[in-house]
């Protein structure tokens, strides 16, 4: 019987099937192969916390280059030029490289020990959005190199973003990067939403979850319905830059709003992913500091998932000065008054969590209390922004700047600090100091505050953002010299904070298991956690399960205790894998393709194609992939396509609304009703509807084990979707001819756009089928990859049902 | 040949886990019914004052029965329906605000 | 008005003036400005008379202002535009009724017949390339740059960036390029004299 604490180093008795990574328990020692084709969601969140920590620092210099140079009016510390690229890069940097895989990094170490599970559910996956991350990262801090960094802003504001005025590689830099980003994060969510809701341990159910997972699971559906915006967005941009497309061009109909609502759209629910994993990893550490239940755990739930759900209804608070009309500027000055109510409803109840508590005041206390104060504080002035009147003021200026620092920094990097300091005897097995642990929060915390409180004032006296300079008898002067005195202590902070970290790396104090007196299940396995986390699947007896095994309920009753959960087939570890950052190579060669030459697109392409293939077929066949049936009583990989399917939607979406919001908006011809051909597309509808029949046939011939019909139907499908391609093509080449190209009009660039992405997702759906349908004729395809086939048939449905809605708004409705 | 052909959809839904080849059969030819209607809607002139509620009906149709029974999801454990209803509604949503918010469109007018 | 990178141009189309970086107003009646983009989204900010508004190319966006105090205010650029959007400064005088019909009948008159240095510097002007930018009244009709007709009452230069004298005239007016970075007015070569002849030739379009 397995005792609550885990003995570090005991073997299991169970036998391990598939791979173990070589120096399990001192990643450090391990070689450099082995880091290179982790598959262990540990070893990925190490690779994205230290990768993230790097880049944080390199945002930490640009930001200190942006204070140096504001120091005193007219300083020429930076050109403005130059000026203009390091907050590009700074904000850039700070949001996609450093909070985004801070967070990513607790997701991935914490959330599968906090649900008892002993990996991810992707694991190759988990690797791949690593890997396209830094490719991402890379690629973007590659401008520097190439002398030509982003100055456009990190929210790249169209039309100054449009070739014209911005020729030069520097805006397809940032352009490009963000997209790679984006396919990392959207990876990584669908990843762990299948993880969250598929993998928890027997008697884990939602509402029993702690806090942190469940603020994760918030934020990873924010991600994978929020990225597509932005995709689009950037599609949309990408199509100008590159192709002559006219989205963002004024004088042939674009208009500048819909980049502005596109890229906050995106935007808005993207600070809900910055801020939610904080809030959860305060709803850990207060509790654990006070001794304490999280008051009113519940009620923290739902109000995260209810910020998540109105997230998407508030973007436009960052647009009242651009003149939408009091109706709207209203809608949405409302909606985010409302949203106010449930972030200030988590804020008393972390009060009231400490409040009759015993407090033990580790530095990972005082930085999850240091958040209450700080967020509160960057929440009023937020609450001060959501007042189109007042916002009209502040807007663009230095109280902006407050504000954002103040719940960023305040915010989620105090979170972030907290998470580190509480979690890294788990993940290092060593202690940080704790004394030298709050000279360094108070150091911090103070810089901080000397920085940005100031800023309020310099809004308020009129100092816009993004200026390289300012001028002598302006009145700003003062703040911006304390301020940038506070930045330069914060800094030191930072630094602190990585000297202690590397002296613990070598010479800490060994943790155990459980240095806290913890509450989750992370704390049941030892610090670091063998390399399958678990020896065995910890009983799970409600919420914070551990601490109720360790010292009972609230009237001290100890639960019985259970059996650990059996694992019927030994202990799966994922085997390591090399195709992930394959895949993810020819993702960052494609992208300095698309900038430098157009051969290195096809040779990245190819590589990420090929990569992708074998990625695929790495474990078919392998028995211990058969059966991935998870806590929801899904498969998890049907579960992911649903969740995929879903982002696709807000994909689709978008582009389908753009073509609507242009309708009718083209200064020159050729016009809808002059070249549509109706019968034609009617019939191209008929043959893709038919082919979702095909494709229900062949999964219902492979459940049956029927290999005559599985060929027969799959072929069919595939023939009737090179069909539809077929028709496409040659829709596309009669309006060539007929003078409508992507660079004619409006009504060009947003036709080819959205029919052109759909005929790609109906490409990718043959290629796909067409894989299928080799395996089966190889008698590798039979009912044990039935999964497989519905996987691929829920795709290919959907693609049938976005061309349904395209045809009505397209085709048939004048 | 499923043994199921001729059960009704209706009873079928009741039924349990699957659809037989029959349902599919069925509902494909009405998937073809709905477009044959929807492209001959148009020429209908005295539909014309109703044309676009009719065509965004017939078109919502064709969705739900691709949905229900191609994609299964009548059939499939009710969270799945969630997770696939909710962003779908979400996404309607943010669309229509975006082609009113952008477009010439629907209820503001500038 | 109109929002360029990186300088503010002002019309009042029914007094039929045109000015650029300095807007008059009147006090104690509303104003509308009419706000239009010729390139890049900039937005028209003056702190001390009321909110901002984006100034958004493709769409016409107004805003009003009701100034009650007469005084000068000083207004900026608050939507990131570029290069220079930190020299975007503008100034906005509001004048008493009286003062303002005074202004309005200075800036319809007729600039005076420079003399001297002066006259050299309007024969340099009407000779090289500031022509195809710059509009001053009876001499050229550039409309890229800022209307240059009562340069000489402005009392800043370059988007608000420098006190309004001959000696910051002459030597923006030498080398542009290197004082305001990525500014469309290209350096053109001037001596020293030159400068200094057009720059008495501006100041002295009151």
């Amino acid at each position: 019987m397995a005792t609550p604490h885990d003995v570090a180093g005991a073997q299991p008795a169970s036998a391990f099937t598939g791979a173990t990574t070589a120096g399990a328990r001192h990643p450090a020692l391990a070689t450099t192969r082995s880091w290179l084709t982790t598959v262990d969601h540990k070893r990925i969140g190490i690779l994205y916390g230290v990768s993230a920590f790097a880049f944080l620092l390199l945002g930490g210099l640009e930001a200190l280059l942006i204070r140096t140079q504001l120091l005193r009016p007219q300083l020429g510390v930076v050109s403005a030029e130059f000026y203009n690229a390091l907050f590009t890069m700074h904000g850039t940097t700070m949001i996609f490289l450093a909070v985004m895989p801070l967070n990513a990094a607790f997701f991935n170490y914490i959330v599968p020990l906090m649900i008892g599970a002993r990996d991810v559910a992707f694991p190759r996956l988990n690797a791949l959005s690593y890997w396209i991350f830094l490719a991402g990262g890379l690629f973007l801090n590659a401008s520097f190199l190439f002398g030509t960094p982003p100055d456009v802003g990190w929210f790249g504001y169209a039309n100054l973003t449009t070739l014209p005025f911005s020729p030069g590689p520097a805006v397809d830099f940032w352009m490009l990067s963000v997209q790679i980003l984006g396919v990392s994060s959207i990876i990584s969510s669908v990843n762990f939403i299948a993880t969250v809701l598929n993998m928890r341990a027997p008697g884990m159910t939602l509402m029993r979850m702690p806090l942190f997972v469940w603020m994760t699971l918030v934020v990873q559906f924010l991600i994978v319905l929020a990225f597509p915006a932005v995709t689009v967005g950037l599609i949309f941009l990408m199509f100008d830059r590159f192709l002559g497309t006219h989205f963002f061009d004024v004088a042939a109909g674009g208009d500048l709003h819909l980049w502005q609502h596109l890229f906050w759209i995106f935007g808005h629910p993207e600070v809900y992913i910055l801020i939610l994993p904080a809030f959860g990893i305060v709803s850990e550490v207060l509790p654990t500091f006070s001794r304490k239940p999280l008051f009113g755990a519940p009620v923290v739930i739902y109000s995260g998932v209810l910020i998540g759900f109105f997230g998407f209804g508030v973007w436009s608070h960052h647009m009242f000065a651009v003149g939408m009309g009091p109706v709207a500027d209203a809608a949405f000055s409302i909606a985010t008054m409302l949203i106010a109510v449930p972030t200030g409803v988590k804020i008393f109840n972390w009060l009231a969590t400490m409040w009759g508590g015993r407090i033990r005041p580790s530095v990972a206390f005082h930085y999850a209390a240091g958040l209450v104060a700080l967020f509160t504080i960057g929440g009023l002035s937020g609450i001060m922004h959501a007042s189109p009147p007042v916002d009209l003021q502040q807007h663009d200026s230095y109280f902006v700047v407050a504000h954002l620092h103040y719940v960023l920094i305040g915010g989620s990097l105090f979170g972030i600090f907290a998470g580190l300091y509480y979690w890294w005897p788990k993940m290092t097995g060593r202690l940080l100091d704790e004394r030298f642990g709050k000279l360094q929060f108070w150091v911090f915390a103070i810089g901080f505050n000397v920085a940005f409180f100031p800023q309020h004032f310099l809004g308020a006296l009129g100092m816009p953002r993004r200026i390289y300079t300012y001028h002598r008898g302006s009145g700003w002067e003062l703040w911006n010299f304390v301020s940038t005195i506070g930045a330069y202590v914060l800094g030191l902070g930072v630094l602190l904070f990585l000297l202690e970290a590397m002296r613990s790396l070598r010479h800490g104090a060994r943790a155990p298991a459980d240095p806290w007196d913890g509450r989750t299940l992370e704390w049941r396995t030892s610090s670091p956690p063998p390399v399958h986390d678990f020896d065995a699947i910890p009983p799970v007896y409600g919420r914070d399960s551990f601490w109720r095994e360790k010292h009972g309920d609230s009237r001290g009753q100890r639960p019985a205790p259970r059996p650990p959960t059996p694992d019927p087939h030994g202990i799966h570890l994922p085997s390591p894998s090399f195709w992930p950052i394959v895949v993810a190579s020819g993702l960052g060669i494609a992208a300095f393709g698309a900038i430098f030459h157009i051969g290195l697109v096809l040779v990245g392409a190819g590589v990420t194609v090929i990569g992708a293939f074998a990625f695929a077929l790495e474990h078919h066949r392998n028995p211990a992939h058969a059966n991935q049936v998870g806590a929801l009583g899904v498969d998890h990989r049907k579960l992911a396509m649903w969740v995929f399917l879903g982002s696709e939607c807000f994909f689709f979406g978008t582009l389908i609304a753009t073509y609507m919001a242009y309708k009718g908006r083209s200064v020159v011809g050729p016009h809808p009703h002059e070249i549509l051909n109706l019968p034609l597309t009617t019939l191209s509808t008929f043959d893709l509807l038919m082919s979702s029949l095909l494709m229900v046939l062949a999964l219902a011939a492979v459940q049956r084990g029927d290999r005559f019909q599985t060929r027969l139907w799959l072929a069919g499908t595939v023939v009737f979707g090179v069909i539809f391609l077929g028709f496409q093509a040659y829709e596309f080449t009669q309006f060539v001819h007929e003078g409508l190209t992507l660079q004619t009009n409006l009504f060009g660039s947003t036709f080819f756009v959205l029919t052109g992405f759909h005929g790609g997702h109906v490409t990718l759906g043959v290629l796909w089928l067409a894989t299928l349908l080799v395996l089966s004729l190889r008698n590798r395809l039979d009912t044990s990859d039935a999964i497989k086939v519905e996987v691929a048939g829920l795709y290919w449905h959907f693609v049938d049902i976005v061309w349904i809605v395209i045809f009505t708004l397209v085709y048939l409705i004048p | 040949m499923s043994t199921h052909e001729h059960a009704s959809v209706a009873t079928q839904a009741k039924a349990g886990e699957h659809a037989s080849i029959g349902t599919y059969v069925k509902v494909a030819v009405i998937l073809c019914l709905l477009t044959g209607l929807e492209f001959a809607v148009i020429y209908i002139r005295q539909l014309t004052p109703i044309l676009i509620p009719l065509l965004l009906t017939l078109s919502l149709g064709k969705f739900a029965l691709v949905v229900m029974f191609f994609m299964h999801l009548r059939y499939d454990a009710k969270p799945l329906t969630f997770l696939f209803v909710a962003p779908l509604i979400l996404a309607v949503g943010i669309a229509l605000a975006l082609m009113t918010l952008t477009g010439d469109f629907l209820v503001f007018k500038r | 008005m109109r929002g360029w990178q990186w300088w503010w141009e002002f019309h009042y189309p029914e007094l039929e003036l045109v000015t650029a970086n300095e807007l008059h107003l009147p006090a104690g009646r509303p104003v509308v400005l009419r706000l239009d983009g010729p390139d890049v989204i900039h937005s028209f900010w003056v702190p001390k008379l009321g909110g901002k508004r984006d100034v958004i190319p493709g769409r016409l966006n107004h805003i009003t202002l009701t100034p009650d105090t007469p005084g000068e205010y000083w207004g900026q650029c608050a939507e990131f535009c570029g290069a220079s959007h930190a020299n975007m400064g503008m100034r906005v005088v509001v004048d008493s009724a009286a003062d303002f019909d005074t202004w309005v009948a200075r800036q319809k008159a007729p600039p005076a017949e420079p003399a001297g240095a002066a006259a050299t510097g309007k024969t340099i002007f009407a000779g090289s390339a500031c022509v195809g930018c710059h509009t001053i009244d009876g001499v050229s009709a550039g409309v890229l740059g800022p209307n240059l007709t009562h340069f000489g009452s402005r009392t800043m230069l370059a988007g608000g960036m420098w006190p309004n004298t001959p000696e910051n005239v002459a030597e923006w007016v030498k080398d542009p390029q290197r004082l305001k970075p990525g500014v469309k007015m290209p350096t053109l070569g001037l001596t020293d004299d030159q400068a200094k002849a057009i720059a008495a030739y501006l100041s002295g379009l009151k």
